[in-house]
């Protein structure tokens, strides 16, 4: 009897409850995105008839179609949006980012901004910016034609204007 | 004399039931989401996808358990990653036969600071592949890097039935 018990014991442990533990660890990283596009490429401009004779054709500014931008911007950094434009322009255009609600994020217009081949600050995104991608859902950008120096520009016809938008 | 036979049939057995053992592995150590996460994908004025599938994949083998012991898998994370995104797991069954696990095992299991049942398995488990989901991250508040630190349990007996 006394060389079963020893012998019975380990059969007690076959029903042993186990309990193993691992430690592991990987890492997520978020890359850094700065995207933006434009909505709509094409704008158009109308321009009334002068109400008297001897009026110029653009003695006051004229508003453009506004054009829309869609922006993804990460929270790595804080760079600023800045827009400019060719050297080629018959024009002179002002453009301005109108205030709105992003789908996440926010973002600070710098005010109306004289195109010239120079990059200037149109607007600052913060807090991680996306504004929705669907049509509707950009930044309006409005862009108004000041008096050109080209008579010849105004036609009825398409004219083509360089605008460059990037993260700097 | 006796009593040295016993004890070492004793000692040879206690030593082969220790010999239970249970290790993961990973694919990968690192993650890296970028513009192809967003949706839609590459896209200005997107937003993260809300359901983000990881190419890491966590491999478990269970070895030294009997054919048919029944045990609970349990996940628990040990850190505290920056961000409101979470993280899901999800047992890949595709690779199982249906006799490796209970029928009642999760689905899947989020990942948090207390010990969530992820797979009721039954006997050794040679090659078991968890995916891995990350689900809402947004760009307002995921963009910090993060550390998942995961305490992986095994124990003996199924997991508690599911609510």
């Amino acid at each position: 009897m006394k060389f079963l018990v020893p012998l019975l014991l380990p059969l007690t442990l076959l029903g042993q409850r186990f309990h193993l533990e691992e430690s592991t660890s990987f890492t997520i990283e978020y890359a850094p995105i700065s995207l933006v596009r434009i909505g709509n490429n094409q704008l158009s401009v109308d321009c009334n008839n002068p109400l008297e004779s001897g009026l110029g054709l653009l003695e006051n500014p004229i508003s453009i179609t506004p054009q829309e931008l869609f922006i993804t911007k990460s929270k790595h950094s804080t760079k600023s949006l800045l827009i400019s434009r060719n050297s080629q322009s018959l024009f002179n255009l002002v453009a301005e980012a109108q205030p709105g609600i992003s789908n996440t994020g926010s973002f600070t217009p710098s005010g109306p901004i004289n195109l010239n081949e120079i990059s200037q600050i149109l607007l600052t995104p913060s807090d991680g910016l996306s504004t929705g991608h669907l049509p509707g859902q950009g930044i309006p950008i409005s862009l108004i034609l000041h008096r050109g120096t080209n008579y010849g520009a105004y036609k009825a016809s398409t004219q083509w204007l360089n605008i460059q938008y990037e993260f700097l | 004399m006796k009593s040295i036979y016993t004890t070492l049939f004793n000692v040879l057995f206690i030593s082969i039931l220790k010999s239970q053992s249970f290790w993961i592995s990973f694919s990968q150590n690192q993650e890296t989401i970028d513009a192809s996460h967003l949706d839609p994908p590459y896209t200005a004025g997107a937003n993260y996808a809300n359901a983000i599938p990881l190419s890491t994949e966590a491999n478990l083998v269970l070895s030294g358990i009997g054919e048919n012991t029944p045990w609970c898998l349990y996940v628990q994370r040990m850190s505290a990653p920056p961000g409101q995104a979470t993280l899901i797991l999800f047992p890949d069954y595709s690779n199982l036969v249906p006799q490796q696990w209970d029928p009642n095992s999760p689905l899947q299991c989020p990942l948090e600071p207390f010990p969530n049942p992820c797979f009721s398995g039954i006997g050794p488990a040679e090659f078991l592949t968890i995916n891995f989901l990350l689900e809402n991250a947004s760009l307002p508040t995921d963009w910090q890097l993060r550390t998942e630190e995961i305490l992986w349990t095994v124990s003996s007996g199924g997991c508690p039935s599911g609510p």
